[in-house]
């Protein structure tokens, strides 16, 4: 079965091109451009991947971060930004996610780094 | 009798035609100016984004100073609010002006502040301070309490400008909402500029029926009531026609109380607010030109136009009666007070045209209009009204107000556009016909009572103790 | 209705108010049209540009990411079918900005691919020599951002532009442009830098990925403010050598040069200016002297603040503040009485 990864980005053409891309490497997308539908998502479909923006209308990314690692610590999470203090990029992997992509970004480089945020979470499964 | 009579009228129509005269040029020189400006502001605006340089650390660091008067109910919110703001570097000085409920107290507990000992001159004379607080937490240590005595909110906001850190300062009401760029966008023209800015002011937007959250605007809709709307086509006029034009020609003499920023070293040297006065905003903004214009040291005040700052008006006629009645004594206290630069050529632009400006449209037209008013009524009394005179007349002013509000909303279509649906535009436009005649005698009132009021009360007045903050005294748009 | 006397000598300005209010009347209604005929205008504008945008990101995105896409013929296909009026032009290359904001690596030169397929260049070309400012500014703004080579002479035309917001795109242009030298433009600079200029120039430099330059040639510019400038950057990037130079600008006969030199060096910690800045102390203005105390109470010792306490004159109160608070913080009620002392004093004025 395809792989389903949730993208969420309130930037309309970063949106669609992660969707094209991630459909072209063959695994299912579903997006959000909010933090408050990508929560409805997130209770109406199982997804094997996350990839977020920190910065999001209503319901900001660190928020949503919290949530997503409280109500579904299995899923991983790629957090997409263009913020590039250590600050922050520090406190997400301290919130605990699985990788961190600063924007501008290259795609490819980017789904490498899907693929194998998307592999340690199969190794996770098999550990449990 | 009859004779003198028909000679008043006589007199009355040249006076009311010289008057027209005189509006007119006034309308079409705002009107000309303030598209030039708008155009070139737009066209400066459009293409980039300055949010990177929020990472400088070269930009000046900013203190906002907000009185608060009895504001239990919103403080914290509004606190937490302004803590967010997007900028590199700027501290929140709250000025708590005696109030006499819970103010400082949840503040006190909420950001778990402490007595501070703080030094600081005060280079203004203010009522009595009794503490100054900051926080414990390392997350609002850009947080400073001030409690002070009441003095009313010049009072206040001079304590504020004597304890607060940085040398631009930011003076804005505590309840209004702020967006986030806001004081970036405020404080370019301090940064960009040839000459040297001693204040810059922004548009007020009314926040009435928007959907706020988290003390952000998400959705600007149009107010559900009249008085609410007319007072939006009030704050066009006053803003996209009146500012910007006087921008254009470095005439501004007023930033609102609600949202302005300030060179701290020109303000404390020309003395501060005035506690002795309603219109404190205007009289300060009009001293520091005055100073700078002595000193012969060439200066500017700038205007920012993009919609940075939301607040509530009036729903009531009773509160809105009370702000116009303060704002027409405000202004004639501030033209009393600087009556030296009317037609005074040596204070320029200042002397030539924005305070001759003030005394005919802002003092003198409600009591004007009043007296054409009251005329027409003894006319009338002495069977003397035409009714095609009468009506040739009213047509004539009617359709200039509508002309004058639809330029506003041309104005507005043409530059920032808040409320996009097509929906909110009819209604506006229906407000605008109906504005002249169901708002406009209400507001014109208030102003002719001001009048009596500060002519028959000038003893009681004095000073302006206990007014309280919370009172609508802010953004006026005039 | 009988006509009243008075009113024989005065039809003329009934006339007049009687046409004065026609003319209102179809003023207010033109307006009222023209309002109706931007909204509708606009709002067709922005349904034919979220359409555009759609169509674009679909292109691009194939463009970029599909492998069978036939590129030659789809693109002229593209222009053909979609690139017909100036707003869409206006819209492919805002589009291409976004993009060329959010994505790196391999895809950036397929951006800019795009961009001369759809023959935007010319556009661009076109925009840049417009003698309207904000065309020209526009233009720039697009050559950097999309790292274009546009003609260079035609770029040092815009240093000393009389707009501030062409003068500002040009010098991010050149910033980002340059391979060894980003500040070069320096030389040529003939109008003061504002404050607000300086921050962009520090942020374009922020991006700049070669060595960045040594700041101090530019410390004999003939403009102060461009002086200032590389002080500050000399100690934003900690050029360490040359604080010897700094050290000689401590006397420099320029108010704002020395003020930048005493903040520069403190920012890099240099106490080897401690000496001379209490020796200048009592000569300067509020404002260095103020600068002075900071320096002293950040990389000074407590002895060397007290020297030069007897120099702030009885009227520099902001000075005396400042002197308390950084007699303090070097010594926590070590300066007690003189704080109190102060306290009552002002407590009498207020």
């Amino acid at each position: 079965m395809k792989k389903k990864i949730l993208v969420i980005e309130d930037n309309p053409m970063v949106v669609k091109s992660l969707e094209f891309k991630l459909l072209k490497e063959g695994y299912d997308v579903v997006t959000a451009i909010d933090g408050r539908s990508a929560m409805e998502q997130l209770e109406n479909n199982h997804f094997d991947l996350i990839l977020t923006d920190l910065m999001l209308p209503f319901v900001s990314g660190n928020q949503l971060i919290e949530y997503i690692k409280k109500n579904h610590p299995n899923i991983p999470i790629i957090v997409l930004s263009t913020a590039t203090q250590e600050d922050i990029i520090t406190n997400a992997f301290t919130m605990g996610v699985d990788d961190f992509i600063t924007k501008p970004f290259s795609p490819n480089e980017l789904a490498l780094r899907v693929k194998r945020s998307i592999g340690s979470f199969k190794n996770q499964l098999s550990d449990n | 009798m009859n004779f003198n009579f028909f000679e008043l009228i006589d007199i009355a129509s040249l006076l009311f035609l010289t008057y027209g005269l005189i509006i007119i040029s006034g309308y079409v020189f705002l009107a000309l100016f303030s598209f030039m400006e708008l155009r070139d502001y737009k066209r400066k605006h459009n293409f980039k984004d300055e949010v990177p340089l929020l990472q400088s650390s070269h930009l000046p660091k900013i203190s906002v100073l907000a009185p608060a008067y009895n504001e239990e109910a919103n403080v914290i919110e509004n606190v937490r609010s302004l803590l967010t703001l997007d900028y590199p570097s700027f501290e929140i000085v709250i000025i708590n002006d005696g109030s006499s409920d819970n103010t400082l107290q949840s503040l006190i507990s909420t950001f778990d502040l402490y007595l501070d000992d703080v030094l600081y001159y005060p280079h203004i004379n203010t009522k009595n301070v009794r503490g100054i607080y900051s926080s414990k937490h390392q997350a609002y240590k850009n947080l400073k309490v001030i409690d002070k005595e009441n003095g009313g909110k010049a009072d206040a906001l001079n304590t504020g400008v004597n304890c607060c850190s940085h040398d631009i300062i930011c003076c804005i009401d505590v309840d209004c909402i702020l967006e986030r760029d806001a004081l970036l966008k405020l404080v370019k023209p301090f940064l960009n500029n040839d000459k040297k800015v001693i204040a810059s002011g922004g548009i007020i937007r009314v926040a009435n029926s928007c959907i706020i959250e988290d003390g952000r605007i998400i959705k600007v809709r149009l107010p559900d009531t009249f008085i609410a709307r007319a007072q939006i086509l009030e704050y066009f006029r006053a803003f996209l026609m009146g500012r910007m034009a006087w921008s254009r020609v470095d005439g501004l003499l007023l930033i609102s109380g609600a949202f302005g920023m300030f060179d701290k070293k020109i303000v404390i040297e020309s003395g501060g607010y005035n506690p002795n006065t309603v219109g404190e905003d205007m009289e300060l903004l009009v001293r520091m030109r005055r100073l700078m214009r002595d000193k012969k040291i060439p200066y500017t005040v700038s205007f920012v136009p993009d919609p940075l700052c939301w607040t509530e008006v009036p729903q009531s006629w009773k509160v809105l009666y009370r702000q116009r009645n303060r704002w027409t004594r405000g202004t004639i206290e501030t033209l009393g007070l600087h009556k030296r630069l009317l037609f005074n050529p040596k204070y320029g632009v200042l002397g030539m045209l924005s305070t001759p400006y003030w005394m005919f449209f802002e003092w003198f037209a409600p009591l004007i209009e009043f007296a054409g008013i009251i005329f027409l009524i003894l006319m009338f009394l002495f069977g003397q009204l035409n009714l095609p005179v009468f009506l040739i007349f009213f047509g004539v002013v009617y359709t200039f107000s509508i002309l004058f509000s639809i330029t506003a909303l041309f104005f507005e279509e043409f530059s920032f556009q808040q409320y996009k649906k097509p929906k909110y535009m009819l209604r506006l436009l229906r407000t605008a016909l109906l504005e002249p005649i169901l708002y406009h005698p209400f507001v014109m009132w208030s102003a002719v009572k001001g009048n009596i009021d500060l002519i028959l009360g000038k003893t009681t007045w004095g000073k302006m103790t206990r007014t309280g903050l919370s009172n609508p005294s802010k953004t006026k748009p005039n | 209705m009988l006509t009243p006397p008075y009113i024989i000598d005065l039809p003329s300005l009934l006339e007049i108010n009687l046409v004065m209010s026609l003319v209102f009347f179809i003023l207010a209604i033109s307006l009222i049209s023209l309002i109706l005929y931007l909204r509708v205008h606009k709002n067709f504008r922005n349904q034919r540009k979220d359409k555009l945008e759609v169509l674009l990101i679909d292109f691009i995105n194939n463009y970029l990411f599909n492998e069978d896409f036939d590129k030659p013929n789809e693109i002229n296909r593209f222009i053909k079918n979609q690139l017909k009026t100036t707003l869409d032009k206006k819209v492919a290359t805002k589009q291409l900005l976004v993009y060329a904001e959010n994505l790196k690596g391999e895809s950036s030169a397929v951006i800019k691919e795009i961009f001369y397929g759809f023959g935007l260049y010319n556009f661009l070309i076109q925009d840049l020599t417009q003698k309207e400012w904000y065309r020209q500014a526009r233009a720039l703004n697009v050559a950097y951002q999309l790292d274009m080579d546009i003609p260079m002479d035609l770029v040092d035309s815009f240093i000393n532009a009389k707009n501030k917001e062409v003068r500002q795109q040009a010098f991010l242009y050149l910033i980002h442009r340059s391979t060894d030298n980003p500040l070069g433009f320096l030389d040529k600079v003939t109008t003061p830098l504002t404050l607000w200029e300086q921050i962009h120039i520090e942020n374009g430099l922020k991006t700049y990925e070669g060595v960045p330059p040594d700041f101090s040639r530019w410390l004999y510019h003939k403009l102060t403010s461009v002086v200032v400038f590389n002080l500050k950057m000399i100690a934003d990037y900690n050029q360490y050598q040359h604080i010897p130079i700094l050290l000689k600008f401590l006397n420099h006969k320029d108010l704002e040069i020395r003020l930048q030199t005493i903040i520069s060096l403190r920012k890099m910690e240099a106490p080897e200016m401690i000496p001379i800045l209490v020796e200048n102390f009592s000569k300067e203005n509020p404002q260095i002297k103020k600068e002075i105390l900071i320096t002293l109470g950040e990389i000074g010792l407590e002895e060397q603040l007290k020297s030069v306490a007897p120099f702030i004159l009885q009227e520099e109160l902001d000075l005396r503040v400042s002197y308390l608070k950084i007699a303090r913080h070097l010594n926590p009620g070590g300066a007690k009485e003189e704080i109190d002392d102060f306290k009552k004093i002002t407590m009498l004025q207020a």
